[in-house]
């Protein structure tokens, strides 16, 4: 019964990087394992049973560490627990241990591949009771899995060729150890377009679709998957003709693109000739060849906490300076804006362990950080400014909420020149300085942050969710996070206003840049610059060189006077059609034939 | 050898979940003698000495429980499991 080929399945998701691909599923399990499914070779039979017992003992001895050394008040609780434990600990391999040998012996599984497997029958087992804990039993199983890995994620050495990365969601440590080259695309349960997996995939050019709703449970390891970035949907086991169908799409997908780097040497420049800055976002030195590659006018956000992950000291001073250096001369003379540490909330320094938070993202992050944390902050000021002397660089503080808070930054700023300026280290005395609005506070004292800085920019990711008080991941609440509430758009315009009339400068680098529903509107209310993936760039410009600036202004105020997002949504996608027809194919539903 | 077969019904709060299922694997440990538990409606026995035999039970409060010891210390065994299957409390 096993020849009749898997059926096709079309899975829906939210399509968060253009482009279309395919290859064979690389399925990432239970945060982050990866269960290789070729064969072993029979000689291999032996040591892998070996590995097996070893984890199973490896994971009784570390419950049994914790055993002896608690002596809290709650010892008898916690006691009551990791006996609990132990106890699961040794008899797992009651329920497993003979079938996963069978598995590895008789079907040559990795020892890893058929303990998993056995662990979920197990599982599978204990799910029909109410009264079972099988979270524990996943616990103590997961345990063994890692013993039995020797890590807790995957390292992807068993990529041989180009995969479709499917997982969970893709966290920071684990995109940063994906090899670039054997990655195709991405498809993930969770995530929103701002979630960092999007990010990491139009950093890295590669499709992408996220939020498809039991993605794991619907794909197996090996099975070959469409990625369709450009309408946000995953095929899997796809027909021939389904491949001959996304094959031409995929072409015309390529064309439009071509089309679009036609714009590449022109500058983003309306009918009327308002000239609007179009800069990239970018989080590694790499990212450069495709700024200029895509035309962006400079960097508008570099992103520096790649610096400061998968590692367990801090980077040097020396490490920081040149990494700043190698951006701002690869991109000179066109500005580079470098964002000191914004680390917390979803990120996180392995180098340093930081207390957890009930919520992190009103909690200890960014600038409220670096702050309290001289040496750290400083050596990176430090790096920074000596790095302004090559190139066109200014520095930019993250999550400011308040004057005093961008005043104390700006001190830590200075104490910095002055350690330069003793060493006789030179650096640029002029250096232009920004502070990211973030935080509706700060929206809203604009008057008195404008006389301390050179500039601002709009971080609208997290503008959106502090002013809606709603998680961007969280897809009970993501229907709440819309760049277009009223709400938003009104601090942004306080922004803009208030900066304009102190003589600042206002850009948006959120994600909001990028997509051009929302370009004729952040054109009318007068930002300056617009900072963005790379790869957006061209449409976003294309866009901006077919509208006026004079037609702009008045459907900004139109957009503004309205009170809910979905009127001003259809509002402003008519009036983008109207100027740009050719935007309204990006919009338009192609169903796959049957 | 002695063997001690009787019937109980489980009066836990929540049935016979992690806590007392551990709290009974505990109390047989050690003894010299083989201890089953069974539901009287399937009699599908499970090993009381192994957590995940009497997880796999799943049995909730007011199920009728047969319990069977085999061995010297029979008669303590079937003590400790109806001592932690009538035991009300949520500790």
């Amino acid at each position: 019964m096993n020849d009749i080929p898997p059926k096709e399945l079309e899975l829906r998701g939210l399509h968060v990087s253009l482009g279309i691909t395919r290859g064979p599923a690389y399925v990432l399990r239970d945060e982050g394992f990866h269960f290789p499914i070729h064969s072993i070779p029979p000689s291999q039979v032996e040591s892998e049973i070996e590995r097996l017992e070893r984890a199973f003992d490896e994971t009784i001895r570390q419950i049994e560490e914790l055993v002896s050394g608690q002596a809290t008040a709650e010892k008898q609780l916690v006691d009551e627990i990791v006996d609990f434990h132990l106890m699961l600990a040794k008899d797992i391999p009651r329920y497993t241990a003979e079938r996963t040998k069978k598995l590895i012996s008789e079907d040559l599984m990795h020892a890893e591949t058929a303990f998993h497997k056995t662990l979920q029958e197990l599982i599978g087992l204990l799910g029909r009771s109410i009264v079972s804990r099988d979270e524990d039993v996943a616990d103590i199983g997961q345990q063994i899995l890692r013993n039995l890995t020797g890590k807790d994620l995957a390292d992807f050495d068993d990529i041989d060729e180009p995969v479709i990365l499917i997982a969970e969601d893709l966290s920071p440590s684990l995109t940063a150890r994906l090899p670039r080259d054997k990655v195709l695309a991405f498809a993930t349960t969770r995530g929103s377009r701002t979630s960092h997996t999007a990010i990491m995939a139009r950093a890295l050019e590669i499709p992408a679709v996220v939020g498809v709703p039991d993605l794991l449970n619907q794909i197996e390891e090996g099975q070959q998957v469409i990625v369709d970035g450009d309408r946000g949907r995953i095929v899997v086991n796809p027909t021939d003709r389904t491949v001959q169908w996304f094959g031409k799409r995929r072409e015309a997908s390529e064309r439009r693109a071509e089309d679009l780097l036609r714009y590449r040497t022109l500058p983003g420049e309306t009918t009327d000739g308002f000239v609007v800055g179009l800069r990239a976002n970018i989080e590694l030195p790499e990212e450069v060849e495709a700024v200029i590659a895509y035309g962006g006018d400079g960097i508008g956000l570099y992103r520096t906490e790649f610096l400061f992950m998968n590692r367990t000291d801090l980077p040097t001073e020396e490490e920081q300076f040149m990494a700043y250096r190698a951006v701002a001369e690869s991109v000179a003379p066109k500005p580079v804006t470098v964002r000191t540490l914004d680390i917390g909330g979803d990120k996180f320094l392995t180098s340093f362990s930081a207390p957890k938070e009930m919520n992190p993202f009103m909690g200890w992050r960014a600038i409220r950080f670096c702050l309290e944390q001289p040496e750290i902050f400083g050596a990176q000021l430090r790096a920074m400014l000596r790095a302004s002397q090559f190139g066109n660089l200014a520095i930019m503080f993250p999550m400011i909420s308040e004057v005093r808070e961008l005043r104390l930054a700006l001190v830590a700023l200075e104490n910095a020149k002055t350690d330069l300026r003793e060493k006789n280290i030179p650096f640029n005395e002029e250096v232009q300085v920004g502070a990211m609005i973030e935080v509706p506070s700060a929206a809203l004292v604009i008057e008195g942050l404008a006389p301390l800085v050179d500039f601002f920019s709009i971080g609208t990711n997290d503008l959106i969710q502090y002013t809606m008080a709603a998680d961007r991941g969280n897809e009970r609440t993501a229907y709440l996070y819309d760049p277009l509430h009223p709400g938003v758009l009104k601090l942004i315009k306080n922004v803009v206003d208030v900066a304009h009339a102190a003589g600042k400068k206002v850009s948006v680098c959120g994600e909001m840049a990028a997509e051009i529903e929302f370009t004729l509107l952040l054109v009318g209310m007068r930002l300056d610059e617009l900072s963005m993936s790379p790869i957006t760039i061209p449409a976003v410009k294309r866009l901006i060189r077919s509208i006026s600036l004079v037609e702009s202004v008045p459907i900004a105020e139109d957009a503004l006077s309205m009170t809910e997002p979905e009127m001003i949504r259809d509002y402003l996608d008519e009036k983008t059609r109207l100027a740009a027809p050719w935007t309204s194919e990006l919009f338009e539903s192609e169903e796959i034939p049957a | 050898m002695d063997e001690l077969k009787i019937d109980l019904t489980v009066m836990n709060e929540e049935g016979l979940h992690a806590r007392p299922a551990s709290q009974l694997v505990q109390a047989l440990q050690g003894l010299e003698c083989q201890v089953f538990l069974a539901k009287v409606e399937d009699g599908e026995e499970v090993d009381a000495k192994s957590i995940l035999g009497v997880m796999m039970l799943a049995a909730e409060r007011g199920t009728r429980m047969s319990v069977r010891a085999k061995g010297k210390d029979s008669q303590k065994a079937v003590d400790a499991v109806s001592k932690i299957l009538s035991d009300k409390g949520g500790g």
